[in-house]
C-alpha cells in the first residue's frame, strides 16, 4: 500500500498540477492502523488563559448538576461544558516534520504523514458566573443558634470537600461566596448562622455598648472579641464581626446597611405583610446606636407597598427567589407590577453572566415603560390594567 | 463542507494537568461512551465502530504545498486548496485515563497534546480524469 513519487507525480498531473508549481516535499497521508477512538480521546476547545493554566499542569473538575447542565471548573473560575458538533471533518495530524521519508530525488521528496483520526465533535468551555444559591441552601439545611442550642454532641454541617462536591463552582468562588454570606465554620463543618442568633449577637454587643455608655467607634475589635467570647465561640464572634462592623486598624464602625437588612429580616416573618408606619417605627427603635434605617436598606429584603391602604412591608429576600430568572421575575412582579431600576437591581444582580448584565437581563426578559420621565420595568407576559 | 486539518505538537510531554470527574450525571454518560445508558442506541454505536475500524491504515490523500505556503491536497478526485491558519482558541486532545474503573465518577483525562494551527480546505469537487485513477 505504499505509494511512491511516480504515483504521486501522475496524480498531481492529472490535476493539472506540475512539479514546478509546487514545494519539493509532498506528503502522503494516511490513517495509523488503529485510529483514535472519540470516546476514548476527545478535542476541548480551551481559551489562551485556561491553556495556561493548563500548562502549568492544574486541573480541571467537571462537575455534573441537575438534568443535562454540566459545569468544568479550574481553581478560581466556572465553565459551562458544551458539546459542538460540526459537519466538518476534523482530520487529526502532528506536525509535517514528523513524517517518515518515502523516497527523495533530486528535485522531490515524498514523506509520509500519519493521521490519529477524524472527528466531528469537540467541546467548548464558555466563561460563566456559577449559580451559588445551592451553596446557602445546602448549609441552611444545618443552622447555627448559638453554642448554647446546640442539640448533638456531634459535628453537624458539610466539610468543605462536601461542598466542592456538591456546587457547581471552583474552589475560589465557593470561598468566596462563604466570606459574603453568614456562613460559618463550626467544628470543622459548615453551617448558616442563624438570623435569630445574628440578631441576638447584634443586640446583646449594642446593649453591653449601653450599659458602658459607649459607642462602637471607641471601643477596639479585642474589647469585642473579649466580651463576645462570653456570648458565642471566637470563630463565630469574628465572622459576626466581619459581618456587621467595618474593621479599620483598631477602630470599629457598623456597617449600617448590613445591620438594617439583618434586624428587616429578623422583624419580618415570612408570608405576612407588616403595616409598614408598626414596621418602620419597630425596625428603627430596635436598631443599636450608631445605626440608621433607611428605606433603601430594605433593597433586596423586603416590598414596600404604597398602592395598598394602609401601606404595607412584604417580606422578599432575594436569596429565597428562584435562580431562574424567567421565575424570578415572575414572582418580582407578582409583588409588584412596576419597579424602578433602583429597587429591582438587588433582586436581579446575581443573575448577571459577564455579558449579561442587569440592563440586558431586564431587556431581554421585561419589559420597560417610561412614566413620567421615570423608567419603570414590569412583566413581559402579565398585562397591566392601570 | 470543509475539511479541517488539525496540527497538533507531538512533544507528549506528560502534562500533568488532568481533567478530573467531581459530579456525575446522565449527559457525562453520554460524553464518556457516546450513547445514553437509558436508550439502547447499540446499533448506531456498531455502526461508529465499524467506520472507525475501516479507516485504520486507510490512504487519505496526497498533500502538497504550493510557493506561496499554501496548502493542496489531492483526495480521490477532488483537489482541495486550502490555508494555513492559527486557530481562534487552541484545542488540547484529552484521553481517558483509568478505562478498567467502572466507577463513573472516577473517569478522568489527561492532557495529551495542544492544537494550534488548522489547515482548512475547501471541497471544490473536480474529477480528475485518468485511466491509472486508483480509487483510495
Amino acid at each position: 500500500m505504499e505509494r511512491n513519487l511516480q504515483q504521486v507525480n501522475t496524480i498531481l498531473n492529472l490535476a493539472k498540477l506540475t512539479e514546478s508549481d509546487i514545494k519539493k516535499e509532498s506528503h502522503v497521508l494516511q490513517f495509523i492502523p488503529q485510529i483514535l477512538d472519540s470516546k476514548q480521546v476527545k478535542l476541548l476547545e480551551v481559551n489562551k488563559d485556561t491553556l495556561e493554566y493548563i500548562k502549568s499542569g492544574e486541573c480541571l473538575f467537571i462537575k455534573g448538576g441537575e438534568d443535562a447542565h454540566v459545569v468544568v471548573c479550574s481553581n478560581s473560575k466556572t465553565f459551562e461544558f458544551k458539546e459542538a458538533e460540526t459537519s466538518n471533518s476534523l482530520l487529526l495530524m502532528p506536525s509535517l516534520n514528523h513524517g517518515k521519508l518515502i523516497e527523495a530525488t533530486e528535485s522531490r521528496t515524498l514523506k509520509k504523514q500519519e493521521v490519529f483520526g477524524v472527528y466531528h465533535t469537540y467541546y467548548e468551555m464558555r466563561l460563566t458566573k456559577p449559580k451559588l444559591q445551592s451553596l446557602r441552601n445546602a448549609i441552611a439545611k444545618y443552622p447555627y443558634k448559638g453554642k448554647n442550642s446546640e442539640l448533638s454532641k456531634d459535628a453537624v454541617g458539610l466539610s468543605f470537600t462536601e461542598l466542592k462536591n456538591i456546587i457547581q463552582a471552583s474552589e475560589e468562588e465557593i470561598i468566596n461566596r462563604l466570606e459574603e454570606i453568614p456562613a460559618a465554620k463550626i467544628r470543622g463543618k459548615w453551617r448558616l448562622l442563624d438570623v435569630g442568633f445574628l440578631f441576638g449577637w447584634v443586640s446583646y454587643l449594642d446593649s453591653i455598648l449601653r450599659e458602658k455608655q459607649l459607642s462602637l467607634e471607641e471601643v477596639t475589635p479585642l474589647n469585642v472579641e473579649d466580651w463576645m467570647g462570653l456570648y458565642d465561640i471566637a470563630d463565630v464572634n469574628s465572622k459576626c464581626m466581619s459581618l456587621f462592623m467595618e474593621v479599620d486598624d483598631d477602630s470599629l464602625k457598623w456597617k449600617s446597611a448590613a445591620v438594617s437588612q439583618l434586624f428587616a429580616l429578623y422583624l419580618l416573618p415570612e408570608l405576612r405583610a407588616f403595616d409598614s408606619k408598626d414596621f418602620f417605627t419597630a425596625w428603627q427603635q430596635s436598631m443599636p446606636v450608631g445605626v440608621t434605617a433607611n428605606e433603601e436598606d430594605l433593597n433586596g429584603v423586603a416590598l414596600v407597598d404604597y398602592d395598598s391602604t394602609p401601606s404595607l412591608v412584604k417580606y422578599l429576600p432575594e436569596f429565597e427567589l428562584p435562580e431562574d430568572i424567567n421565575e424570578r421575575l415572575d414572582i418580582l412582579f407578582r409583588n409588584r407590577t412596576k419597579w424602578t431600576l433602583q429597587a429591582i437591581t438587588p433582586y436581579v444582580q446575581p443573575l448577571t453572566d459577564y455579558n449579561l448584565n442587569v440592563a440586558a437581563l431586564l431587556t431581554k426578559y421585561a419589559r420597560s415603560l417610561n412614566i413620567n420621565g421615570v423608567k419603570y420595568y414590569s412583566s413581559k407576559y402579565i398585562t397591566q390594567t392601570e | 463542507m470543509l475539511l479541517f486539518v488539525l496540527i497538533c505538537n507531538l512533544s507528549f510531554k506528560n502534562y500533568n494537568s488532568r481533567i478530573i470527574t467531581i459530579t456525575y450525571n446522565y449527559w457525562l454518560q453520554y460524553f464518556y461512551e457516546g450513547k445514553c445508558k437509558s436508550s439502547s442506541n447499540q446499533f448506531q454505536g456498531d455502526l461508529e465502530t465499524k467506520s472507525e475500524e475501516a479507516l485504520g491504515s486507510k490512504l487519505i490523500g496526497d498533500l502538497h504545498f504550493n510557493h506561496e505556503g499554501h496548502p493542496i491536497m489531492i483526495i480521490g478526485h477532488h483537489i482541495l486548496h486550502g490555508k494555513v491558519q492559527d486557530l481562534d482558541k487552541p484545542l488540547v486532545v484529552i484521553t481517558k485515563e483509568n478505562d478498567n474503573v467502572p466507577d463513573e465518577n472516577n473517569v478522568t483525562y489527561g492532557v495529551t497534546a495542544v492544537i494550534k494551527k488548522k489547515m482548512i480546505f475547501k471541497t471544490r469537487p473536480k474529477p480528475i480524469v485518468g485511466e491509472m485513477i486508483k480509487k483510495l
